[in-house]
């Protein structure tokens, strides 16, 4: 019985590396298009990773908006000791992070406000998980939540995983580890597996 | 190996993470263990799912992101911190020596004067206490070089 189900790319990967540090390299001096080759290259991959993280399709847009946008002004800083991408990826955790602790204010603003008030709150529709997995995740605590995501975008490596979430790779082992037995419990009650 | 030990090192397996254990020892398990091969096909669900629940950025976030970002002559941005990526931890093991000198002085240590330049006849002379002196400010200067540095990587990091 084959135990791997995660298959890496290495050769891939080391073209996309290649790639992404002589479009860094233009960008730095101030070469739009490649900074534009970079948007598109990576776009995918952190809208995936905000989008598991908050949780909300439309948050998930302006995280990774403000995700480019803070990469671009911080370009001149990215040494390159680790990928672009995962550099980029760690940028969009925390933009992500920022998001969830403003959400928290606003809920507990909200709850507040309305403390003793008749009735249930109707829930925002922009605050609804747009898809029952993302949903699920949702559930699953915030530290376990960033290393699946990063995880499930199969695109890093253990360490890469590691740097991007920025803890050592024994730490995040063990959060994937929680984290999918905690979503593996939640998905079965669910059905889903 | 009991059938939580398995558990513990399969999830590792499947997902293709660096166990430890004895992968043949956890395939045989498998092999016997009805209830541990449900739980691989559980766990390989799951990664079939979340794999596949991928979504695909539009053009308008493109256009979103570029709107935002300045045009080339603009560049490079903010000069700040660069300035203190580069000169910031060099300026703070700098700005660190005279408060220990006025420190120094202000708890009265009188072995302070043969720190001037004229008085290097005190350093020969006590080649221990210069050598002590020399590793100490070494160690501070790379101490506040350190957290310089790590303090920007962290904003660097967002």
């Amino acid at each position: 019985m084959v135990l791997a189900l995660r298959i890496a790319h290495p050769t891939c990967r080391t073209d996309a590396r290649g790639r992404d540090a002589a479009l860094v390299a233009r960008a730095r001096g101030g070469d739009r298009h490649a900074f534009e080759a970079l948007v598109r290259a990576h776009k995918d991959g952190v809208l995936n990773l905000a989008r598991r993280i908050v949780g909300d399709a439309d948050a998930a847009q302006d995280v990774a908006q403000e995700a480019f946008i803070k990469a671009y002004r911080e370009l001149r800083r990215f040494r390159g000791r680790s990928t672009f991408a995962t550099w980029l990826y760690r940028i969009a955790i925390n933009e992500a992070r920022v998001y969830l602790r403003s959400q928290r204010r606003r809920q507990a603003q909200w709850e507040q406000q309305t403390a003793g008030q008749a009735g249930h709150p109707a829930a925002n529709e922009r605050d609804r998980p747009s898809h029952l997995l993302v949903e699920l995740l949702q559930e699953v605590p915030e530290k376990h939540r960033v290393a699946l995501a990063l995880f499930y975008l199969q695109e890093l490596s253990l360490r890469e995983v590691a740097q991007a979430a920025g803890a050592s790779e024994a730490t995040v082992k063990s959060w994937l580890h929680r984290g999918r037995e905690r979503l593996r419990e939640l998905a079965k009650e669910r059905g889903l597996v | 190996m009991n059938c939580r030990q398995i558990r513990a090192q399969l999830a590792d397996h499947s997902a293709g993470l660096p166990a430890g254990g004895d992968r043949e020892r956890v395939e045989a398990h498998l092999t016997t263990c009805a209830s541990c091969r449900e739980h691989l096909d559980e766990l390989r669900a799951l990664d079939r799912l979340m794999a596949g629940d991928r979504v695909t950025a539009s053009e308008t976030l493109v256009t979103r992101v570029m709107d935002c970002v300045p045009p080339a002559a603009e560049w490079p941005g903010p000069v700040w911190p660069y300035v203190l990526d580069t000169a910031g931890p060099l300026l703070a093991a700098l700005a660190l020596l005279p408060a220990l000198l006025w420190l120094a002085l202000q708890r009265g240590m009188t072995w302070l004067p043969a720190l001037h330049p004229l008085g290097p006849a005190y350093w020969l002379g006590h080649p221990p206490a210069a050598a002590a002196v020399t590793l100490g400010l070494a160690a501070i200067a790379a101490t506040v070089l350190w957290l310089s540095k790590q303090w920007a990587e962290s904003l660097a990091s967002g």
